[in-house]
């Protein structure tokens, strides 16, 4: 999610109240509102209809995200259109008008800007700064940081260290020191990177590929690529290939990520993915006891309990016996981000949780416990991050 | 739970009043001849209903080969249709001079059934470990066949350190009261582990039931030479009906999480 600028543009007269250029400037804010402002008035003259409102424009390698408040539009130009920013665009907007709702009336200083600026740091670029995220300082990043918490944060540090090793250096608790990396960020200080981990998931963007060695790939890594599928967590995808050096594996596929030839899943791809698995692991085990028969019973009569409050539910099906499948459409609008990974995951643990209280009235809380438990430490050793995604208190009974 | 039973059970339910008034009945009138007719009638109908109405709750609706807990009922449905078999044998042998060889045979369709049964059970419990981590996956059966042979031991060092024959079908009795011992022990683990939810039911009246005929089994060898004895005849319709009933009590376990808000 790689955001480029922010834009908030009085709707009436198109003037741009806010602006924040996270990298290099590209556009004029001036000439980028006025552009946005005709262009969507322009749509909604065009096509009459109420509910017809642009809200993307597309460049070559940037799309700029458009939502509407009551008196102002948000526009947000980043390298993919989804869901999430949507929402944190949404929210920016709402935040604005709240606090700035006299500039509706009449053009004065507020100092938009200085009291605007931590709404837009901890919505765009707080959480992606994890623990395991690694700083690097940009050059001569001395002579223009203005905030003397960032600057004092920075001078103690050596030019690369991840996060968690910064706060323990520092020893000051993780928080902080993700707020400040958050800082550091806002003043262009440093550059933030998410190291690639085993248990992420990717996808190869290249489908066809001529040539059978790529430069400076090793043979495992270019076989794995077919393992890529969007669903595979990269441990996996290197056990099938029998990778011997799962280290150069994963900076291996950092390199080509980079080139884009392969891409990390959306989030919320990745939340279905995970918690897909972790519902495999309960029907596989609750189907061992019970049977198929009577774990498939359990799985609808939970999915169609759940129906009203998560209709997207009825795309999660069981094929065969009990083999949990995604249907393309909540795979598609997953993968492309249309669906928020926090509705994903309530919806999947509300799922889990129905199943696993008609198991425990089946068969009695402690052997519903001890699948739990199974399946937890299961997926604990296989995948120790994505373990920590998923509540298992609230699976227990 | 009885709301969970169909209107199709209705004949099985029927059964359960049928079997404890014809043996009053039989027992009221005092002539040994009606008694033995009312109770030889009553296990009759109720081992082929009972086996009838299990075939197709379970076998009927068929299952993957991996699917351990079908198949254990499965095999329970099969084992009750040998009973019947072996009772309508009994019933037709039971009027001639009892011979031996006629016990033998029944003895051997019994065994049939049992075999199928334990194997059915045995291979559950294996399964249900690898969840339930209840012992070493390697342990599981080879400790409950010899908790299972350990009793019949002794009697048997007794029987032949001193010559004794107590019938000429022990060795198709012994088998069988090993593998319905196999069969209690797999039921205790099991229920054990499930006392606390619905499925606990059905296996406390399948555990029940299988006592009552290991005791059948016993006295048939040890006590009463003779399988269609009136006293072990209302034994077996009491313990076909209740494993019948535990088997649609399983099969009801659907409804019973449909009602669940």
């Amino acid at each position: 999610m790689n955001i480029k600028s922010l834009y908030i543009i009085k709707r009436e007269t198109g003037l741009c109240m806010y602006h924040k250029d996270f990298t290099d400037a590209i556009f004029d804010p001036d000439l980028i509102s006025s552009f946005i402002s005709a262009m969507t008035s322009f749509f909604d003259e065009a096509n009459q209809s109420i509910s017809s409102r642009a809200r993307a424009f597309e460049g070559t390698d940037y799309k700029i995200l458009v939502e509407f408040g009551e008196w102002t539009i948000g526009a947000l130009s980043a390298s993919m259109d989804d869901e999430i920013l949507r929402d944190k665009l949404r929210r920016l907007i709402e935040i604005f008008e709240e606090q700035f709702n006299l500039l509706r009336w009449v053009d004065i200083d507020l100092a938009v800007y200085s009291r605007y600026e931590k709404h837009v740091i901890d919505e765009l670029l707080l959480d992606q700064v994890k623990p395991d995220s690694v700083i690097r300082q940009k050059l001569n990043w001395d002579l223009y940081v203005k905030n003397p918490e960032v600057d004092s944060f920075l001078k103690l540090l050596p030019e690369t260290i991840s996060v968690r090793e910064a706060a323990e250096f520092l020893e000051i608790p993780l928080e902080v020191a993700m707020n400040i990396v958050a800082n550091a960020i806002w003043e262009k200080a440093v550059v933030l990177t998410n190291p690639v981990r085993p248990e992420d998931i990717y996808q190869t963007t290249s489908l066809e590929r001529t040539e059978k060695v790529i430069d400076g790939v090793s043979p495992e890594t270019t076989a794995a690529l077919s393992e890529l599928d969007g669903e595979t967590p990269l441990a996996i995808a290197a056990e099938k290939v029998k990778t011997r050096d799962l280290r150069r594996f994963l900076d291996e596929i950092a390199m080509l990520a980079e080139k884009d030839a392969v891409e990390r899943v959306s989030e919320a791809q990745a939340t279905l993915v995970q918690h897909s698995s972790v519902l495999q692991e309960i029907l596989s085990n609750c189907a061992r006891l019970l049977g198929n028969k009577m774990t498939r019973n359990i799985f609808v009569e939970s999915r169609n309990a759940l129906m009203d409050t998560y209709t997207w539910l009825s795309f999660v099906d069981l094929e065969e016996d009990i083999d949990v499948v995604v249907r393309s459409s909540l795979s598609s609008a997953a993968t492309k981000g249309k669906i928020l990974p926090d509705i994903l995951s309530d919806g999947l643990r509300a799922l889990m949780q129905f199943i696993t209280k008609r198991i425990s009235i089946l068969i009695g809380s402690e052997p519903t416990n001890t699948i739990i438990s199974k399946v937890m430490h299961e997926l604990k050793q296989v995948y120790p991050k994505i373990s920590q995604n998923v509540q298992w208190n609230q699976l227990t009974m | 739970m009885y709301r969970q039973m169909k209107k199709q059970h209705a004949p099985f339910l029927v059964l359960g009043i049928l079997i404890p008034l014809g043996s009053v009945i039989g027992i009221v009138s005092g002539n040994q001849d009606i008694m033995s007719m009312l109770v030889a009638g009553t296990t009759f109908l109720t081992a082929w209903v009972v086996a009838g109405i299990s075939l197709t709750s379970h076998l009927v609706d068929g299952g993957s080969a991996d699917d351990r807990f079908e198949s254990m009922h499965s095999r329970i449905a099969i084992a009750l249709l040998f009973f019947a078999i072996a009772e309508s044998a009994a019933i037709i042998t039971g009027s001639l001079y009892v011979l031996d060889a006629y016990q033998l045979a029944i003895g051997v369709v019994l065994l049939i059934g049992i075999l199928l049964w334990v194997e059915g059970t045995l291979h559950y419990l294996y399964t249900a470990n690898t969840v339930l981590y209840f012992s070493e996956k390697y342990l599981v059966i080879p400790l409950i066949l010899v908790f299972s042979t350990l009793p019949y031991l002794g009697g048997l060092v007794y029987i032949l350190l001193t010559g004794s024959i107590v019938c000429n079908y022990l060795l198709i009795v012994i088998p069988i009261e090993i593998a319905l011992t196999a069969i209690l022990v797999s039921q205790l683990i099991i229920g054990y582990h499930f006392r606390k939810g619905y499925l606990g039911i059905p296996v406390i009246l399948s555990f029940i039931g299988t006592v009552l005929l290991l005791v059948r089994m016993i006295a048939w060898c040890f006590v009463i030479p003779q399988f269609s004895s009136p006293i072990l005849q209302l034994t077996g319709a009491i313990a076909y009906w209740v494993i019948g009933l535990s088997l649609l009590l399983v099969k009801s376990g659907s409804e019973r999480i449909r009602t669940i808000t």
